[in-house]
């Protein structure tokens, strides 16, 4: 069989792609954690959102472009050859987790872009963590749920996605 | 704080918005998308199905929903910043940003549906794969 793009590269790509995404799970849920307890009116440290929004993007990103580059090696190693011909359901879910992936890609970069904002600290504000949540106007309140609808669905996607790439692993391994 | 906030949530939404929609249109129509060839290790143009070889459009249509995204968020991002001068009050702007966080939740759910129902029952076709690497690829 003919090789194919970083062919050799497999195995390094799958455990950088792994490594990431347990980056990206553990800061897309504590962000999405921060967002319920703006949403709860209750005070958080407005340096965590910048923190854990830059993380998740940036997390997002290195799982991404891992996957990207392992994708060609799936295509025809994992799925022409194993796959599709044993295990057609697992290859449906790969590709649904895959297309997801895509989907969830704007849900990050919204939450990072509303996390800045929300985390800038106004000097002349004597209590800074609790502005936020002590009587927000109503656009503020639906900022709050666009920020709170965006970071829920990028530590969706995420935990989604990981249960999917595990139970594909569990077919035929990497 | 406020106006900058209210930039970046309408900009999430938007942004959110196109690239779902964009998405979902590449999953319904056969549009001419970048391919990548991964035997013969190439790229073309075209759809999947104009293609007799081995061919993945996964790149091309997450490249165009992206790119579409992004710019459809410029453009709003920029019309907004030419109307932000003009004093508005609070009500409509709180309406605009409940009603796009509505389309990007809306077209969010909409894609991930269409594509969990086509990958459902997918039935997978086999390809014959060249066993000799000095046989010419297609």
């Amino acid at each position: 069989m003919p090789s194919v793009f970083l062919q050799s590269w497999g195995p390094l790509l799958v455990v950088l792609h792994s490594l990431s995404s347990i980056v990206l799970c553990g800061a897309s849920v504590h962000q999405a954690l921060l967002a319920v307890q703006l949403l709860r009116r209750r005070p958080v440290r407005r340096g965590l959102l910048r923190i854990y929004g830059w993380t998740t993007l940036i997390s997002y990103l290195s799982v991404v472009t891992a996957g990207a580059l392992l994708y060609p090696r799936y295509r025809v190693v994992i799925r022409a050859l194993f796959l599709d011909r044993q295990a057609p359901w697992a290859a449906n879910l790969f590709d649904f987790k895959e297309n997801l992936a895509t989907l969830g890609l704007p849900l990050a970069i919204g939450a990072l872009l509303l996390a800045l904002p929300l985390a800038n600290t106004d000097p002349r504000d004597p209590e800074p963590q609790r502005s936020l949540v002590s009587d927000p106007e109503p656009s503020q309140l639906v900022t709050l749920w666009t920020y709170g609808v965006m970071t829920l669905g990028t530590a969706l996607v995420c935990l989604l996605n990981v249960v999917a790439g595990l139970l594909c692993t569990a077919v035929r391994g990497a | 704080m406020r106006s900058s906030a209210y930039r970046a949530a309408l900009s999430a939404s938007v942004l959110t918005t196109t690239t779902s929609l964009v998405f979902f249109l590449t999953g319904v129509v056969a549009l001419p998308l970048p391919l990548y060839l991964p035997l013969a290790r190439r790229w073309s143009f075209g759809t999947v199905a104009s293609e007799p070889a081995l061919s993945m459009d996964y790149f091309g249509r997450s490249l165009l929903a992206l790119c579409v995204g992004a710019l459809v968020t410029c453009l709003t991002a920029l019309i907004y910043r030419k109307r932000s001068d003009v004093p508005s009050p609070s009500h409509p702007a709180t309406k605009t940003l409940r009603l796009w966080l509505a389309y990007a939740v809306t077209a969010f759910v909409l894609c991930a549906s269409l594509f969990a129902y086509k990958l459902y029952d997918r039935e997978a076709v086999p390809i014959e794969l060249p066993s000799d690497p000095s046989q010419p690829l297609q």
